[in-house]
């Protein structure tokens, strides 16, 4: 353990490393900030620089743009009232009526603090679940890769949007999308108008990274514009004096952090939750704690930083949490991890138990970056703490142009030293940003089209390279236990859903 | 919406059973599903997941917001100049097409409305920034071309020669102009002033496409497309 613990820290104890990183977290706090701008949409446009620099430290780059983003949507939260994204959307109450108050400054750095807690107590979980999770799969063969990867897929399909039939279908697009390209086993042209577009790169399929710059950057950038006519709302000037709330204070609200953590870490490691369901289960905890404190703490919903502590260390442990699955069993938590994965494939590193036997040493090294991660987040959100407000008056009609020239040179570079490539690229990036607009426009979720085209290729090779080891027998699924395991988890995760609905209905 | 995925799926279907017996000699024993068997299943899925919605999803049309003709117009803008931009990158160079695309739209965002009657000042103010960028540009390469040369000659020590250090003097001799137009600008252009939202839109334009050609060509050697740009 100890050579391979010397040898992650080795990857990364460079001064380009720190220096990304420290880049990566400050974009990603002004990403955060900007409503708008999402922790997913800045992965993705960060992923051509993380895919120019080495491994280790490309994750480095894309997991502090991932901790800086989650973080910095609570600045205009408690600025301005509105969310900089979900994650930060059970933030505002309590956050909004501290400012109102004139104890902004008190709510952002209790908010930075409550991140760096919920990050790195995340951060501890993940170092030891993951590793006992990637032991599972020792006993899986491609039987179970294959349902595995269903049940990551229907989960999230299932939960992601409001509306099941919608999820699956997308779910179904991306898998679709997965398959274009050559036959992996038998090097066949699975592409439309093969006789003019064998040539081309189109014949390696769709470009990954070009696709999610297009889904999540190009899609917004035209979303975004029918807020063109409003004006970007400046916060009222606010007294920023006492930023850093006091030991005793912090220490009172043990019962709530650790509630707090305790969701939020196990909500990311639920494929397809994410931080937005966690933050509003920790307010709720955090409420039912402090009306049961006798007084000792003020009630959550009255203006208090106990209303702000509760949804900040969840969503950040959010973070660590949804690295769990993401690195143990190569199925993302989230949106943003899943182009996480994207980033590992295109380095040639597949997540799972591979990763663990094989190339410890880079999963020290993403612990150790996380770490870090975690303490640049916070040490620039507090350092920034009278800068990053005026970052919020920045119009979006000119964030947005840039958004999309940085999505078209993302999309570009990423095919290096190739130009031809390159301009597909921009032509793939572009044509998924315009389908990505009008999906997110009729309320169709994205995640499971990311999905869908990460677990597509892991789906297709093991569910063929089961059913040759059976003899092409497609029963093999239904002669292993953990098959039924994940089967009945993803007919649950459908059910699930349905019957919450009709019980909702019922009610109403 | 869910139209378009039924006729999407059944051309999907279409597709692959036009591609026929896609089994490998050697599989037919072996038992491999063949190339074509899980798109066939996922177009089968996409069917029926699509004719699910198009029977029970029905759009609710006063939930629809309704789109002001200024934010068409600027759609449009949006989508033919991206499209341009795409086409045009190889034969026109990344300098050029980035600088236009840039100034056009924050120009087109800021004024929100695209106006006949403005024609001449989108020209003007594309000539303008792709001319300071082309400025820019020039001052970059003419820096990192005689660092170069100077350091394989040996008439400066080598540490000069080297990309990291060329890229961060560039990038802070670029910054420094950059800063001395921003603050003559915000002198002469007040925020209230008709011209503020031009000067700004070329400020982005030449500034944004200047550091993305740093950090992407000059920091991380990828092969930018010249196009016009011939020096």
């Amino acid at each position: 353990m100890d050579s391979t613990f010397a040898q992650g820290l080795a990857q990364i104890a460079n001064l380009s490393t720190i220096l990304w990183m420290a880049i990566g977290s400050v974009l990603g706090i002004i990403l955060g900030a900007l409503p708008g701008l999402t922790a997913t949409m800045g992965i993705a446009l960060m992923m051509p620089i993380s895919f120019q620099l080495p491994t280790a430290t490309g994750i480095g780059l894309l997991l502090a743009v991932y901790c800086g983003a989650v973080s910095g949507a609570s600045i205009p939260a408690i600025l301005l009232g509105i969310p900089g994204n979900p994650n930060a959307i059970a933030t505002v109450e309590d956050g909004y009526l501290m400012m109102k108050k004139g104890r902004a400054g008190e709510a952002i750095g209790g908010a930075v603090v409550a991140s760096f807690i919920g990050g790195i107590g995340s951060l501890v979980c993940l170092i030891f679940f993951s590793p006992l999770v990637a032991k599972l799969t020792l006993a899986f063969g491609p039987a179970e890769k294959t349902t595995l990867a269903l049940v990551g897929l229907v989960i999230i399909a299932s939960i992601s949007g409001n509306n099941l039939a919608k999820g699956l279908l997308m779910g179904a697009f991306g898998m679709a999308l997965a398959f274009l390209g050559t036959d992996p086993f038998n090097g066949q042209l699975r592409i439309p108008f093969s006789r003019y577009l064998a040539h081309t790169p189109l014949a390696q399929g769709l470009d990954l990274t070009s696709t999610l710059i297009g889904l999540f950057g190009i899609s917004q950038v035209f979303s975004e514009m029918r807020k063109i006519n409003e004006e970007a709302r400046k916060p009222a000037k606010v007294s920023l004096n006492h930023i850093f709330p006091s030991w005793k204070k912090i220490c009172s609200m043990w019962k709530i952090t650790l509630s707090s953590l305790g969701i939020g870490t196990l909500i990311g490691a639920i494929p397809g939750t994410g931080a937005s369901i966690a933050v509003f289960m920790a307010r709720d905890a955090a409420k039912h704690i402090t009306d049961n404190s006798k007084g000792k703490l003020e009630p959550v919903g009255s203006g208090c930083l106990e209303g702000v502590f509760a949804p900040e260390v969840a969503n950040n442990a959010v973070t660590g949490g949804a690295l769990i699955p993401t690195l143990a069993l190569g199925i993302p938590g989230d949106s943003a991890t899943a182009i996480l994965i994207g980033a590992l494939m295109i380095k040639g590193v597949t997540p799972g138990f591979q990763l663990f036997g094989q190339n410890m040493s880079l999963v020290y090294a993403i612990f150790i970056t996380m770490f870090i991660a975690n303490i640049f987040m916070a040490l620039f959100q507090l350092a920034g703490v009278r800068l990053y407000p005026k970052i919020l008056s920045v119009p979006s009609q000119i964030l947005m142009p840039i958004v999309l020239v940085l999505s078209f040179i993302g999309a570009y570079a990423i095919a290096g030293q190739a130009t031809l490539a390159g301009i597909y690229n921009l032509a793939i990036a572009l044509g998924m940003g315009i389908i990505g607009y009008f999906l997110k426009r009729d309320n169709y979720p994205i995640s499971p089209i990311v999905l869908g085209l990460i677990l597509g290729g892991m789906f297709e090779e093991n569910f063929r390279r089961a059913v040759k080891l059976a003899g092409g027998n497609y029963l093999t699924f239904f002669t292993k236990p953990i098959c039924w395991f994940f089967f009945a988890m993803c007919a649950l995760s459908i059910v699930m859903p349905i019957i919450t609905r009709k019980r909702q209905e019922k009610k109403a | 919406m869910p139209l378009v995925f039924i006729c999407l799926s059944v051309l999907y279907f279409i597709y692959v059973l036009s591609q026929g017996n896609t089994k490998m000699i050697g599989d037919e024993i072996g038992g491999d599903p063949g190339s074509m068997m899980l798109p066939a299943i996922m177009a089968f899925c996409m069917f029926a997941t699509s004719a699910y919605l198009f029977i029970t999803d029905k759009p609710n049309e006063n939930k629809q917001e309704k789109i002001s003709k200024e934010e068409k117009h600027l759609y449009m803008l949006t989508l033919v100049l991206a499209c341009a931009y795409v086409v045009l990158i190889r034969p026109l160079g990344f300098i050029p097409s980035t600088s236009m695309l840039l100034f056009t739209l924050c120009y087109a965002n800021l004024e929100r409305d695209v106006r006949k009657d403005d024609a001449l000042r989108f020209l003007t103010g594309n000539l303008l920034t792709l001319a300071m960028t082309l400025v820019l540009y020039t001052i970059g390469r003419k820096i990192t071309r005689t660092l170069l040369i100077q350091s394989r000659k040996g008439l400066i020590p080598q540490f000069w020669g080297k990309n990291g250090v060329i890229v961060f003097i560039v990038f802070a001799v670029v910054t420094l102009i950059i800063t001395i137009i921003a603050i003559l600008c915000k002198k002469k252009w007040h925020e209230d002033d008709r011209n503020h939202s031009y000067w700004l839109s070329i400020m982005m334009g030449f500034a944004t496409t200047e550091y993305l050609y740093i950090i992407f060509k000059q920091l991380f050697l990828v092969e930018l497309v010249k196009g016009v740009i011939t020096w």
